[in-house]
């Protein structure tokens, strides 16, 4: 009876975390538990210093994403792959690997990545689908390479390690970016994407290296910080905020970006 | 329209409010994180409040941004199924829908009465910083109270209005 009302809650569009409220209120009903239950079980869920990294964790990724990072670490990598045939769609691939070395959630590399890269490959000539596709998927890398929120809450609720689980995350996601790269060559072969004349520099890469060093570097100190015990997953995520918010402060200072205008305005 | 107009702004500012006090809170939860860790590694004497306040501005926080979430529904739904429905369907539909999460919200905002009541009378305080836990349940509380506000504004907009308020007509913040 629970699973029905819960299915039919779904269907007419509650939003799941009512759906999920509500079918645990009629389960204390049907057993004839106190009421009190809910509010307590509600705090001591919440009261959570694990999950205090989720909301860090996005707050970081908004950060990041809007004082120009991920524009820096596009930037690199087109230097670096732009050349290759059917180089946007690795740089879409390779981008959201250490994308998702910076934030948790797939929605944020989708957002982030998506809006600068799909109009750069549509304009070289790939299929509208084609360019949404490449970025919808290479971003389920997202929360698959830690830091990642999913793994938080599952951690918090199944008492298990975060540091193991983000630790186990590292080698699938890196599996899948191969993986999709590997899709993403058959499919540019097929389909004879134009190739971009422009060769690689020693200049153009040692700038962007040095533009992109922040976002290069940081998936490795927070993932090992975590992993050999030197700062707990929330420190890691409060810490990556707040060197997120002086990059933003320092992006708007400088207001070279164009990124921030947007962002302020 | 003149009563449509007036809702709306009481709304509006009060999200206003509850806005600039979650952005206080998540900022922060993250200075009292960062002071914890400096006061750990650096002057290698750690204190014992900072994880307990922001605990507690983590509770303060979800409760109060979920309100603001609420009135803009931006909490996570299928909607496929209701999108299959003409349009009568789905407003009789949808107004069931807000009644259950309201029916849910009551329950919530009443649910804690008992543990604030304990918490009184035997005179709970939190164990780093002698706050008085029932202070901390009374936020929550609290919480559950705007969210219910915000539920009730939403109803009253549409019905006014003679429609369902579309989704994501207003952007995020």
């Amino acid at each position: 009876m629970i699973i029905a009302v819960f299915v039919i809650l779904l269907a007419i569009g509650v939003p799941i975390a009512f759906v999920l409220g509500l079918g645990s209120l009629l389960y204390l009903r049907l057993q004839d538990m106190n009421f009190v239950l809910v509010g307590q079980r509600f705090f001591v869920g919440v009261d959570n210093f694990l999950l205090l990294a989720v909301p860090l964790f996005i707050l970081a990724g908004k950060l990041m994403n809007e004082s120009g990072i991920t524009d820096r670490l596009i930037e690199f990598f087109s230097i670096l792959l732009g050349h290759i045939r059917g180089g946007l769609a690795y740089i879409n691939i390779v981008a959201s690997v250490f994308f998702a070395g910076i934030t948790g959630a797939g929605a944020a590399d989708t957002a982030a990545i998506g809006s600068i890269l799909i109009p750069a490959m549509k304009k070289e000539g790939y299929s509208s689908e084609y360019a949404a596709a490449v970025t919808a998927v290479s971003s389920t890398i997202g929360p698959t390479i830690p830091p990642s929120i999913a793994m938080v809450v599952y951690a918090a609720s199944a008492g298990v390690s975060v540091a193991k689980m983000f630790l186990g995350g590292v080698i699938p996601g890196l599996l899948l970016a191969v993986g999709q790269m590997f899709v993403a060559w058959r499919g540019t072969h097929k389909w004879a994407v134009p190739v971009r004349e422009k060769r690689l520099s020693v200049k153009s890469f040692s700038r962007g290296l040095f533009d992109a060093a922040l976002a290069l570097i940081m998936p490795l100190i927070l993932i090992g910080g975590i992993v050999l015990g030197i700062f707990t997953p929330t420190e890691a995520a409060s810490a990556l905020s707040s060197t997120g918010s002086s990059a933003y402060v320092s992006c708007c200072a400088s207001s070279t970006r164009p990124r921030c205008s947007q962002a302020q305005s | 329209m003149g009563v449509l107009k007036t809702v709306q702004r009481v709304a509006d500012g009060i999200e206003r409010i509850i806005k600039i006090c979650v952005i206080v809170s998540l900022g922060g939860i993250a200075a009292v994180v960062n002071v914890s860790v400096f006061f750990r590694y650096v002057l290698n004497s750690p204190l014992s409040w900072t994880i307990e306040l922001a605990r507690y501005l983590l509770v303060f926080t979800v409760v109060f941004a979920a309100s603001i979430a609420l009135r803009h529904h931006m909490f996570v739904n299928v909607q496929v199924i209701r999108d299959l429905l003409p349009e009568r369907a789905r407003k009789i539909v949808g107004t069931t829908a807000r009644m259950l999460i309201g029916g849910f919200l009551v329950f919530c905002v009443f649910s804690p009465e008992a543990m604030i009541e304990k918490a009184i009378r035997t005179d709970t305080i939190s164990p780093a910083m002698s706050l008085p836990m029932a202070l901390v349940y009374r936020m929550m509380q609290l919480g559950f109270v705007t969210m219910v506000l915000f539920l009730l504004f939403g109803l009253v907009d549409s019905v006014l209005s003679g429609r369902e308020s579309r989704k994501d007509t207003e952007s995020r913040a």
